[in-house]
């Protein structure tokens, strides 16, 4: 017997791996974080520069301016040129410092050869008044500059009036601040760089840790599908992956047990079959006809058990042996004792009319060979039919019914004997004891097995022998045939719609 | 549904196991673990009290005598100590008393334990 196993092939077309798409998520992430804060970087850097410049070159132009002022008014041009020499040197960027008459000519500028000449403005310039001047942006040269305009003012003749007489000019080039930006940049790149190779180097080696369980798992559960049960993956780690290795262990576990379960029932069910195919090949499919008698029987197997069996033995010279038994035990185990019960007891009877001597021999060549919890039950008795005498012997079977049409009562007859299998032949031969019944017309014997009086119904309340009893001496007027039915009848409207546990077997004898 | 109560109580050297209730063929198996279990620790020297018992099957005779043979292989014993009418007239149409020592109380049975 096989336990079909999942055939079908894996159906998986593998892409891209978890570490190509882990690396590229990170690669992603980093990419999109440096480039946020290079945006974020150069605005700030750039503007906190340029205000920076802003402040200094101001300040510096209106030092300038304050300077100026006075010699301008006494026209001391070797103090003028001094002054725009100094500012011009002051700081790294200053490109020059100007100073420019009402008129707009350059009165003084670090480059003294410009001196003279107008000072001009380039068009597209950009103007931002502030607070002590102007803030001019433009290009010169295709350099980026800021133009620092303070007006040179001197105190006039009316109190607070101020008279402007000229304008003092710093210019810074914005390169300086350029190449910092661009430093600044630079630097976060070398560490984006760092940041990259190191998080696609973390990536790697962490995807390849949680990947190392995962394909492991994998590759169990293809084995687990191509059907070894008996994998069991080693649990170390304390994470989802360590939680998900334990459910594998316990999924592969079930599936297991599940399928010895299967295995197991699928095999009794098979056994039970095999059991029951036996008992219906032994057992008679009609009764005998002897003259003067009617004979019934009913045999109807419960689905799980089989147990019972009955025969009719033609001993020759209108003798014939009866029997009922009661096998315990199930299956394949049950329905072997059976068949062997059934062919020794034939085996002697036809040598043998007394019925005790038969059963002795069946306990001797039996009890030996059977299970510990096993035995069986009979009752056999052997029919004279011509004499209508009734030799009867019980091996821990249940009471023979007789019943008497005088009287129309019945008598349990119940001469002691042990069941078979369960003692030694001494001590089986020593208590088992013959009767003789003598049968008169209307009379008749009943042999049965406890699935009749232990026929269950819902309520758990046993048929019993009292109804039973009760039902035989109703329909006792009846042939055989007809009390059969009665009895079967009366049993099954007891039960009901109970599940039938157990084996019924009844054999009826009437003498007409 | 009826079902079959097993209770145990060791006495000395002796376990008495009362077996009360109803036990039909589905119930067998409780008493069958039961005994099992007792005699897989070294108790073979068992009295069964059937005195609350209403019916026993004849796979719960079957699981009892295979037990019986079992702890008499060691030197051990199962006496049935206490009975029900319904149980007794079972045992005795089975011969069952015939073979095993069957008394009528659990005190008489204990008693043949210790003679």
């Amino acid at each position: 017997m096989s336990v079909s196993v999942l055939n079908s092939e894996l159906e998986f077309k593998r892409g891209f791996g978890l570490k190509f798409k882990f690396s590229l998520a990170i690669i992603l992430l980093i990419f999109i974080i440096m480039g946020l804060v290079t945006f974020v970087v150069r605005s700030r850097v750039r503007d906190t520069l340029l205000s920076q410049m802003q402040v200094k070159g101001m300040a510096l132009a209106r030092g300038l301016a304050g300077n100026a002022a006075e010699a301008l008014v006494t026209a001391d041009r070797l103090l003028l040129a001094e002054l725009v020499d100094k500012a011009g040197k002051q700081e790294e960027g200053i490109l020059y410092a100007v100073l420019v008459d009402k008129q707009g000519r350059v009165l003084a500028h670090s480059n003294f050869k410009l001196e003279g000449r107008s000072y001009q403005i380039p068009a597209g310039a950009v103007y931002e008044r502030v607070k002590a001047g102007k803030i001019i942006h433009y290009m010169l040269q295709g350099e980026e500059c800021l133009d620092f305009e303070v007006p040179i003012t001197l105190a006039g003749k009316i109190e607070n009036v101020k008279k402007t007489v000229g304008t003092a000019h710093v210019v810074y080039s914005l390169l300086p601040i350029r190449r910092l930006v661009y430093e600044t940049l630079q630097n976060i790149f070398y560490i984006a760089a760092v940041c990259l190779g190191l998080g696609i180097f973390f990536v790697l080696f962490l995807v390849s840790r949680i990947i190392r369980p995962v394909k492991q798992l994998a590759e169990a559960a293809e084995e687990v599908g191509a059907g070894n049960l008996d994998l069991e993956l080693e649990v170390r780690r304390r994470d989802e992956l360590g939680q998900l290795a334990a459910t594998f262990n316990h999924m592969a576990a079930n599936l297991k047990q599940a399928q010895v379960e299967l295995i197991v029932k699928e095999r009794l069910q098979h056994e039970m079959e095999i059991a029951q195919h036996i008992q219906n090949l032994l057992v008679p499919k009609q009764s005998p006809r002897i003259p003067g008698y009617s004979i019934s029987m009913l045999y109807r197997s419960a689905e799980e058990v089989s147990g019972d069996y009955f025969d009719f033995i033609d001993l020759g010279k209108g003798h014939w042996g009866m029997t009922i038994a009661d096998v315990s035990g199930k299956g394949v185990p049950g329905a072997l004792v059976m068949a062997q019960t059934r062919s020794v007891m034939r085996s002697i009877a036809h040598f043998n009319l007394s019925p005790a001597k038969v059963l002795s021999q069946a306990n001797l060549n039996l009890y030996r060979d059977m299970r510990d919890d096993m035995f069986v039950t009979v009752s056999y008795f052997v029919l004279d039919s011509a004499r209508r005498l009734v030799t009867l012997s019980r091996a821990g079977h249940l009471a023979a019914i007789i019943y008497r049409r005088a009287t129309k009562t019945c008598e349990l007859e119940m001469p002691t004997g042990i069941a078979i299998g369960i003692s030694d032949p001494d001590t089986f031969d020593l208590m088992l004891n013959e009767k003789k019944i003598k049968l008169n017309p209307g009379d008749f014997i009943l042999l049965y097995t406890d699935g009749v009086d232990e026929a269950c119904n819902h309520a758990q309340e046993l048929f019993g022998s009292k109804r039973l009893l009760q039902t035989i001496i109703k329909s006792a007027h009846l042939k055989a045939e007809g009390i059969i039915d009665s009895l079967d009848q009366a049993v099954q409207r007891f039960v009901g719609e109970a599940p039938q546990h157990d084996d019924i077997t009844m054999i009826l004898v009437k003498v007409e | 549904m009826k079902h079959v109560e097993i209770t145990n109580q060791p006495k000395g050297k002796i376990e008495i196991v009362k077996v009360a209730g109803f036990m039909d063929m589905a119930e067998v198996p409780k008493l069958e673990q039961a005994l099992d279990a007792l005699i897989k620790e070294g108790t073979i020297r068992i009295v069964l009290d059937l005195t609350g018992l209403e019916y026993v099957s004849s796979a719960g005779l079957g699981a009892i005598i295979g037990r019986i043979r079992e702890v008499r292989r060691s030197g051990g014993d199962i006496k049935i100590g206490g009975y029900s009418e319904m149980v007794y007239n079972i045992l005795e149409t089975f011969g069952f008393t015939q073979v095993f020592d069957t008394y009528t109380s659990r005190e008489e049975a204990i008693q043949k334990f210790e003679a």
